[in-house]
């Protein structure tokens, strides 16, 4: 069964982990999840937008790849803010699903 | 209802970890026989790994064996290379077909849908072992998702202009 996450919740619990791009970013929130949760590449390059939009995350290049037709890959890390509203997100979560804090 | 739907969240997580350990495994003990086999380059010709799944009933998991079987150097050359060759002439035409789609789109959306969502499907098309059908499903899910994202964009930016 596919667990309901917000792709916008999942990426921000993902970068907390370090920067990262829209196909690792996918990668590690099935990993994260033993594959409950699989972000799909509809939601995710416009929730990776809409997070960079409210300034919770800010983007990068890096250098052109030639796996990539010459194209730099798009790399997005957390900002304080983004920081911050992820452990929110994390207490929240916790609360919601009765969680111990060991659990969390 | 299967069984595995009537196990418990930590039961399923427990079993794949299993899995995952089950699998890690075999990969070590594939690399130990081709390591093994390689210490004597004039046998390895003779001798192909076969690898059988099987189901173990007690835990409904499958277990991979190994197992050295001879076979004819003849036979390998003449009934695997042409399907390990043909596979890959399959992959190499998906890829190309796909980066020429891929090329059409760079034409008619952003700078940022073409370098980010473009870029990384054609990573994910270039990354070694990708069958033909994962690289042209891969080809149609990025064409229909850009294109949305690209209306959504402009649709969002003359919004935005309206407003100013």
């Amino acid at each position: 069964m596919e667990l309901l996450v917000a792709a916008k919740s999942a990426l921000l619990q993902a970068l907390v982990e370090g920067p990262g791009y829209g196909l690792e970013l996918i990668d590690r929130v099935k990993d994260r999840t033993s594959g409950d949760v699989r972000l799909g590449q509809g939601s995710v390059y416009p929730a990776l937008r809409s997070l960079e939009v409210e300034g919770l995350v800010r983007s990068y290049e890096g250098p052109p790849l030639p796996e990539r037709g010459g194209r730099p890959r798009v790399y997005y890390e957390l900002t304080g803010e983004g920081l911050r509203a992820a452990r929110e997100q994390r207490r929240a979560a916790a609360g919601l699903f009765m969680l111990t804090p060991r659990e969390a | 209802m299967s069984r595995k739907r009537g196990l418990s969240r930590g039961a399923r997580a427990q079993l794949k970890a299993e899995r995952r350990a089950r699998r890690r495994q075999a990969a070590e003990m594939r690399d130990q026989a081709w390591r093994a086999a390689n210490r004597w380059p004039e046998e390895i010709s003779k001798f192909l790994i076969v690898r059988s799944d099987q189901s173990a009933t007690e835990t409904s998991a499958r277990t991979t064996q190994l197992t050295l079987a001879f076979v004819d150097e003849h036979w390998i050359a003449s009934a695997i290379t042409p399907a390990v060759e043909q596979r890959a002439g399959r992959s190499a035409r998906a890829q190309r077909r796909a980066a020429g789609v891929f090329e059409l789109l760079d034409a008619v959306v952003p700078r940022r849908l073409r370098v980010e969502e473009i870029g990384d499907a054609l990573e994910y098309v270039n990354a070694p072992g990708r069958t033909a059908l994962q690289i042209y499903l891969k080809a149609i899910a990025t064409t229909f998702w850009v294109l949305l994202n690209a209306f959504r964009e402009i649709r969002s930016s003359v919004g935005k202009r309206a407003q100013e």
